[in-house]
């Protein structure tokens, strides 16, 4: 005799619910009619919504009680019903991320036996934040009850909140430096923490003294464990009233509706056949990691294969995907598919019912050494955002395609800009602001949340406001970041110039902060953004967005420049750079990084730091892009006038009496002429260009993060490197030479400095005075 | 007839109709319509008054004479900015750096008044275009912080060099928004000097708005909205008041014309804000749910409007109407206080559709307004609306919507709704409209539960009080299984909000951000932020008093303590005196002497380190002493207590004072609301006017009618009913009885 409904087992009920899918590929063996649906549809309807209204008011309530400033402000939290099996039925507002980790984890739960050791007990309360189980990264905490209903297990409610601090080796909600799962702070595997009504004493002490925040952790705890309790009270209404059998039935029916809607929104918006992307991520820590075994430079490959069938289904294949290392964006299948389904609920899903049967609807082929696959529970699973966020691209690039065939013009898009920077650390005050000295000030400025969003064939992309993870995007007022960050001032925020994606539609435009340390001391910062890479690729001749830098001024005389009234900068072109031209005189030093991604630095009162949110990818050749818009984007400060010419063949002049950018149509109608030309001219034959990168392939004419990366692949998706085999037409034992690290090491110090170099030529060809402009070399490393 | 003295007047213009409320003494009123003037407003606004004049069998002269108030609320100033056809060009100086602060609108404004579906959909966000052009915008360089501390001086020769090029660029006003000038307003001042020199010198003269004048608000995008649409749209509209007044002295009216404010008081003609009625709307109803409150003692009462595209739901905690400190206006978030309204787009003339690939049901958010639905042929409307539904249920009468102003077709409605829904869903025509018809009720029993559990409460302790055209449809269908304490349903439903504008007090409510530190209460240890705060100070004091209290305190942090309550007050105080001033200085500029002033003063704050501000009743603005100020925090835990939880008040961090506010106000002359006799439970027979067959839960049901005028106080009607009225019907289903009492307000009850 089991808990669950009907006296089964869970283990029992969950492998008959497996088996009846694989048989039948219908939800529960539910194929043909529904019985309760075809009864009455709007009784149906209105249960189904009232089981989500539950959802929606426990988050309404709890989240009062909730008081860390993510879950409060930013929302960040998640309520979900789940059948006795695991399946999600349905989920409130909030982080939609989280619709299938915490199935994953109560299917362990299951399959790990708890039903006989430690037992699951009317009352009970689990809790868990394992990405390897369940979750998406380490700092999103759930807390999962079963729901009994007349002694036996009818589902269960859970829910999830996002901490601003977990413990790991550095404070920070995202952060760079963890390499392992004994750097990444607190662990619960689905951990029973309340039996009989009393948290057990070693939790309660083991979780608020694992995290640098334990009254956030504390309060939030109570919100999830008081909000699962009333869905819990409203189920066991709603049963007393229908029945424990309808309300069985009508879960799943609830479940199967939602596989055969998104079916049927699919086959709605696409056409069927295969879509292919592919992205990329870096992790270029060779000159900053502390740890030796972290010292290296990595490129991985996130391509993602989506085959839609002429059923409407979608077959995802990640083949050719990064493996695991030491970094934290280390993930699993629950990361992933929260990744996932964030992303279609806003391309497909945003008017349904999101649940399990959009995860049925759905088959996943995931190699097992890969990022996603391999579930090795000593890697650091941090941020698995890190590789999430670009591989989902693929996500918008695809409905872009297949909605474009269909003629919805509309929807989809080019892709977006990663969440980043992701600016984290703190000080102390030391008076000078008017606040008391000594006050501790964490820097965590959530204005990750407003990057671009890619175009489309009949929009740009949305500027500054979108965040894959939260379409609800919110950068705050400066003021408002300053009350708590208060050592960390702005200088600016604004528009950052050329920072979209260029194109006929060009993407969202990113925009810029310059901050100064002021009135503080002891800061600590560190930057979780993009390496080297472009992350993103436009669609149809559209351009990816720019790609980041590091950019601090070490040392400012800043009371001499604010006594003498001499301008600062409020931004950065590295064209025309105002932090060499303004403050070279002021400085003691710049670091100008070819990446953005840096470990914590110590920074002086004074230090001025530049940091940047992304632009998005373009759609569509540059040439083509009508000339008012073009004049638009040069009146709204969008690119300057140099990129307009170079890339968007717009000639234009500026009227300083009233303002405005006026594009000469005749000039740029016969420049756009000239550069297609120049294009032809330039453009060299397939065969040409196929044989030439073959060859350097064949030699090995690689650094070394991009050989390692292919012998990677090499053993992570056998299938995919047989296709890479057989299109290169590459020896079948084809291997890279990978570099020695140390040969790599002095390459990437080298090209730093010869990039420098280049760059004070640069700059005193423009008419800079570059002798008092000192630059830090990577080799020195002055931090 | 002579039997009515009008007192008050109250307007509502819209885009396309102007209504007048007329009322006299007794609470009698009458109501009148006619068609806008935006060229001059006047014109239709004594047209309206002419309409509801003739009601009462007065001319247009003889309702101006013994008018006392005239109010003003209307949507013109609105339409300016949503039709951008405000004051332009202006030109803004701001803090060097955050130039694209109004564009940018915090990301949020993309998305901030879409549904819940299309926020999710974020390739359906678009940013409003802002106001001002970028060729408008110069940022010079200077920065105040949060403290008011000057991080950097202002660089004057920008100032100068800025506002030459906007003035030759045309400017027809300048705005000038520093970073934080709420706090410290030294800059702009400054700069307001400077720019007045330009432009003398450059013969022109303009006018010049400070960030800080209009909202002394911390957020730059708030305030800076704020400032912005004050001088886009409120200005203009100012111009046309003085010409409405005059228009009513011709008339022979001594009554001020007053301005409806967004969180229902009125405010004078020359009130500096003005900004602060742009979205008045909302408030009328609010109004009348905190007088009737007032009249039956209630201290917490909910308020639902049912309109014809919307569904509000509105609050009275502890007396007052619940006000929240920001307004979005078009899609800007501005920092001008209004009522707490919270809208679904959910009303009677929500369409009905059937989605083609799930066949779910969708209910709105587009809505056919006034033209009711399908069944008002000459509306041109295509697709079912809930009227149509209620109509099929035999819930509304066909031939006296409107009084029968308006002749529905049922059996087109039937016909319409079977094809669009009911054949789609392969149900029974009834089912389904009944289906439906549940639907939306729930939709709205969601939001509005939503809503009351948000605030922290449980709907049993809350009177609700329902209105609009369509409240009294669908309340018993709303409420069901929810147990308030009391649903009330006035005879007035329908007219309520523009009967909540002539109550208004005339009033202004004057807020600035604060950032005042308030240490845990005596006898509460300190911990957390409070340990660091008080460590902080400590050190910043001047070493003698360091001396002084470690020789004669027994805690330093006790002396600390002390010093910072009386800091606190000493800021309070200042902050109130202030807000004293700019209310007196708005009063005078109005023609009273400021004697005749009632004051209420408040602030808003948090827990330290916390991230929601509350409201709190501080009582006097004068007479801030340390002890008041402990009390005004123990008064927060308790609120914070009810709206929050318990186990989350975090004492031992003391606190944070974010806003003072003061509103002074003078009382109004206001009609009464009549006490009528109370006859007995049956009402009588000539009230009665038939039966009709309606659809309730799977049944057919014959359901009494009767004309809600003609119904007297004490009669008590048991559903099946229905209760109309020219502009409503009150359905009373089985299982559900309603007692009109003698304010005349129905109290809807359910049999158990």
């Amino acid at each position: 005799m089991g808990i669950g409904y009907g006296g089964k087992k869970l283990i029992e009920m969950l492998e008959e619910s497996e088996r009846l899918y694989e048989e039948t590929g219908c939800y529960y063996g539910l194929c043909g009619d529904l019985p309760l649906y075809s009864k009455n549809p709007l009784k149906w309807e209105r249960d189904r919504a009232y089981l989500r209204s539950l959802l929606v008011i426990a988050r309404e309530t709890a989240t009062r009680i909730a008081a860390s400033p993510i879950t409060r402000s930013i929302g960040e939290t998640c309520w979900v019903l789940y059948t006795p099996e695991g399946d999600a039925v349905t989920l409130s507002t909030g982080i939609i991320v989280h619709v299938h980790t915490m199935s994953e984890e109560i299917k362990w739960m299951i399959r790990r036996g708890y039903e006989d050791n430690p037992g699951i007990k009317e009352g009970d309360v689990f809790t868990g934040n394992d990405p390897a189980l369940g979750n998406v990264h380490t700092t999103d905490v759930h807390t999962i009850t079963p729901i009994f209903y007349e002694g036996q297990l009818v589902g269960w409610v859970g829910s999830v909140t996002h901490q601003v601090d977990i413990g790991a080796n550095t404070p920070g909600h995202d952060i760079l430096t963890s390499t392992s799962r004994f750097e990444d702070g607190l662990y619960m595997e689905a951990e029973l923490i309340i039996r009989d009504g009393k948290m057990f004493p070693h939790y309660y002490e083991r979780s608020r003294r694992g995290v640098r925040t334990p009254l956030y952790y504390d309060l939030d705890e109570k919100a999830r464990i008081a909000g699962n309790e009333m869905v819990l009270r409203g189920i066991r209404r709603f049963i007393e009233e229908n029945g424990v059998d309808y309300y069985m039935q009508l879960i799943r029916e609830i479940i199967e509706k939602s596989r055969r809607d998104f079916i049927a929104r699919t086959k709605e918006r696409m056409v069927p056949g295969r879509y292919r992307t592919v992205t990329f991520a870096d992790t270029p820590v060779i000159v900053e990691a502390w740890q030796p075994h972290a010292r290296d430079d990595w490129l991985h490959p996130l391509p993602m294969e989506i085959e839609i069938t002429a059923d409407g289904e979608w077959v995802v294949d990640i083949e050719g995907s990064s493996g695991t290392g030491p970094w934290p964006w280390n993930g699993g299948i629950s990361p992933f598919m929260g990744g996932f389904w964030v992303v279609m609920t806003q391309l497909i899903g945003y008017g349904e019912v999101v649940n399990e049967g959009f995860v049925k609807a759905i088959k996943f082929k995931i190699p097992e050494k890969s990022w996603v696959g391999d579930l090795n529970p000593y890697l650091s699973r941090n941020v698995p955002w890190y590789f999430l966020i670009p591989q989902m691209i693929a996500l918008y690039k695809t409905v872009a395609q297949g909605a474009f065939s269909r003629g919805l013009v509309e929807e989809g898009a080019s892709g977006y800009g990663m969440t980043a920077d992701a600016v984290q650390g703190g000080g102390f005050t030391t008076g000078r602001t008017g606040h008391p000295p000594g006050i501790y000030f964490p820097i965590s400025t959530f204005e990750i949340a407003g990057q671009g969003l890619g175009a489309n064939s009949v929009r740009d992309g949305l500027d500054y406001g979108y965040a894959m993870w939260n379409p609800e995007a919110d950068i705050g007022d400066v003021e408002e970041w300053e009350r708590v960050q208060m050592g960390f001032i702005y200088l600016a925020r604004r528009i950052r110039p050329n920072s979209a994606g260029y194109g006929e539609r060009r993407g969202g435009s990113g925009y810029a902060h310059v901050a100064i340390f002021y009135g503080a001391r002891d800061n600590v910062l560190q930057n979780l953004d993009m390496g080297k890479i472009f992350v993103t690729s436009g669609m149809h001749g559209g351009y990816p967005n720019a790609t980041s830098y590091t950019l601090i001024a070490r040392g400012v005389d800043f009371e001499r420049l604010k006594n003498e009234k001499a301008p600062y900068p409020l931004g950065d072109n590295p064209n025309e750079p105002e932090f060499e031209k303004l403050l070279a005189e002021y400085v003691r030093y710049f670091e100008r990084l070819d990446y953005a991604s840096h470990y914590p630095r110590p920074m002086e009162e004074f230090d001025i730091y530049y940091f940047k949110q992304n632009g998005a990818p373009g759609w569509g050749d540059p040439l083509d892009r009508p000339l008012e818009l073009c004049e638009k984007d040069l009146n709204d400060g969008i690119y300057t006038p140099d990129v307009m010419e170079r890339v968007f063949g717009v000639k234009a002049e500026y009227d300083e009496k009233t303002g405005l950018w006026h594009v000469d149509r005749e000039a740029s109608l016969k420049l756009r002429r000239e550069l297609r030309e120049r294009r032809l001219k330039e453009s060299v034959d397939f065969r040409e260009f196929y044989l030439e990168e073959r060859k350097i392939l064949l030699e090995s004419r690689m650094i070394r993060p991009v050989a390692k990366m292919y012998l990677e692949q090499s053993q992570v998706s056998p299938r995919w490197w047989r296709e890479f085999l057989e299109f290169w037409q590459l020896p079948e034992d084809w291997k890279p030479r990978v570099q020695g690290i140390e040969e790599y090491l002095a390459h990437v110090i080298e090209k730093h400095r010869k990039l420098m170099k280049e760059y004070r030529r640069y700059l005193e060809a423009k008419g800079y005075d570059t002798s008092k402009i000192e630059y830090v070399t990577l080799g020195e490393r002055r931090w | 007839m002579g039997e009515h003295v009008p007192l008050i007047l109250a307007i509502d213009t819209g885009g396309t109709m102007t209504d007048t409320v007329l009322v006299d003494e007794k609470g009698d009123f009458t109501i009148g319509k006619a068609q806008t003037t935006p060229e001059f407003e006047a014109r239709g606004i004594i047209n309206s008054l002419k309409d509801a004049a003739r009601k009462w069998g007065l001319t247009v002269e003889e309702a101006a004479k013994s008018l006392r108030i005239i109010v003003y609320s209307g949507t013109i100033m609105l339409n300016r900015v949503l039709e951008r056809r405000g004051v332009q060009p202006l030109g803004l100086i701001t803090t060097a750096g955050f130039e694209d602060t109004l564009r940018m609108g915090r990301s949020k404004q993309s998305w901030n008044t879409l549904s819940y579906a299309e926020r999710l959909h974020a390739i359906s966000h678009f940013h409003p275009e802002p106001l001002i052009p970028r060729n408008m915008i110069y940022g010079v360089r200077e920065r105040i912080l949060v403290t008011g501390h000057e991080m950097i001086p202002l660089y004057e020769d920008e100032v100068e060099r800025a506002a030459r090029i906007l003035l030759e660029r045309g400017a027809r006003a300048i705005i000038i928004a520093f970073l934080n000038s709420w706090a410290n307003p030294s800059h702009e001042l400054k700069a307001a000097e400077i720019v007045k020199r330009v432009a003398a010198e450059m013969g022109k003269d303009i006018p010049v708005y400070l960030s800080h004048r209009i909202a002394p608000i911390l957020g730059e995008l708030g305030r800076l909205n704020a400032v912005v649409i004050q001088a886009y749209a409120a200005e203009p509209s100012r111009e046309q008041f003085r010409l409405l007044e005059k228009e009513f002295r011709g008339l022979g009216s001594k009554a001020p014309v007053y301005i409806f404010t967004n969180y229902g008081t009125v405010v004078p003609i020359e009130y500096e804000r003005l900004v602060h009625t742009i979205k008045s709307g909302p408030a009328g109803g609010a109004v009348a749910v905190k007088y009737l409150a007032d009249i039956y003692g209630i201290d917490y009462a909910v308020g639902i409007d049912v309109g014809g595209t919307s569904f509000d739901v509105t609050a009275i905690l502890a007396g007052q109407p619940l006000i929240k400190p920001s307004t979005i206006v078009d899609r800007f978030e501005t920092a001008v206080p209004s009522i707490q309204v919270e809208s679904i787009g959910a009303g009677t003339g929500s369409y009905v559709r059937v989605d083609p690939i799930t066949k779910a049901i969708r209910i709105g958010p587009d809505s056919a307004g006034y033209r009711v639905g399908v069944s008002w042929r000459e509306g041109g409307v295509d697709t079912v609306t809930l009227n149509d539904v209620m109509v099929v249920l035999g819930y509304i009468n066909p031939d006296y919507f409107l009084g029968g102003e308006i002749k529905l077709d049922k059996d087109y409605a039937l016909k319409a709704f079977k094809e669009q829904v009911a054949d789609k869903l392969g149900m029974d025509l009834y089912e389904a409209a009944w289906g439906v018809y549940q639907l939306a009720c729930d939709h709205m029993k969601l939001h509005l539960e939503s809503i009351v559990r948000g605030l922290g409460f449980s709907p049993e302790g809350f009177n609700l009080v329902v209105y609009g055209g369509g409240g009294p449809l669908m309340a018993a269908s709303i409420v069901r299984g929810l147990r308030f304490a009391g649903v009330m349903i006035p005879e007035l439903a329908p007219a309520f909000s523009a009967y909540g504008a002539s109550l208004a007090d005339l009033g202004i409510r004057a807020e600035m951000s604060l950032e005042v530190y308030v240490p845990p209460p005596p006898g509460i240890a300190p911990a957390g932020i409070a340990l660091d705060m008080l460590k902080g100070v400590y050190e910043m004091l001047d070493p003698q008093l360091k001396e002084l209290l470690k020789t004669t305190k027994r805690d330093i942090f006790e002396g600390v303590r002390e010093l910072l309550y009386a800091n606190a007050a000493g800021a309070l105080s200042k902050a109130w005196s202030r807000l004293e001033e700019y209310i007196l200085e708005e009063f005078r500029r109005g023609g009273f002497s400021g004697e005749e002033l009632e004051w209420r003063a408040a602030v808003r704050m948090l827990y330290a380190g916390m991230l929601d501000d509350v409201e709190v009743e501080a009582g006097s603005h004068k007479d801030v002493t340390p002890e008041r100020v402990v009390e005004i925090s123990r008064r927060f835990d308790e609120l914070f207590e009810k709206i929050y939880a318990a186990s989350a008040k975090s004492t031992a961090f003391g606190y944070l004072v974010t806003r003072a506010i003061l509103t002074g106000y003078v009382k109004l002359p206001k009609p009464e609301l009549r006490t009528h006799e109370k006859a007995g439970w049956e009402p009588p027979a000539k009230a009665y006017k038939g039966e009709r067959r309606i659809y309730w839960d799977g049944e057919w049901w014959n359901a009494k009618v009767y004309e809600m005028g003609l119904l007297l106080s004490g009669n008590a009607i048991e559903g099946p009913a229905l209760i109309e009225a020219p502009a409503t019907t009150l359905l009373v289903p089985p299982g559900y009885k309603v007692e009109l009492d003698d304010k005349r307000v129905f109290w809807l009850t359910q049999e158990s």
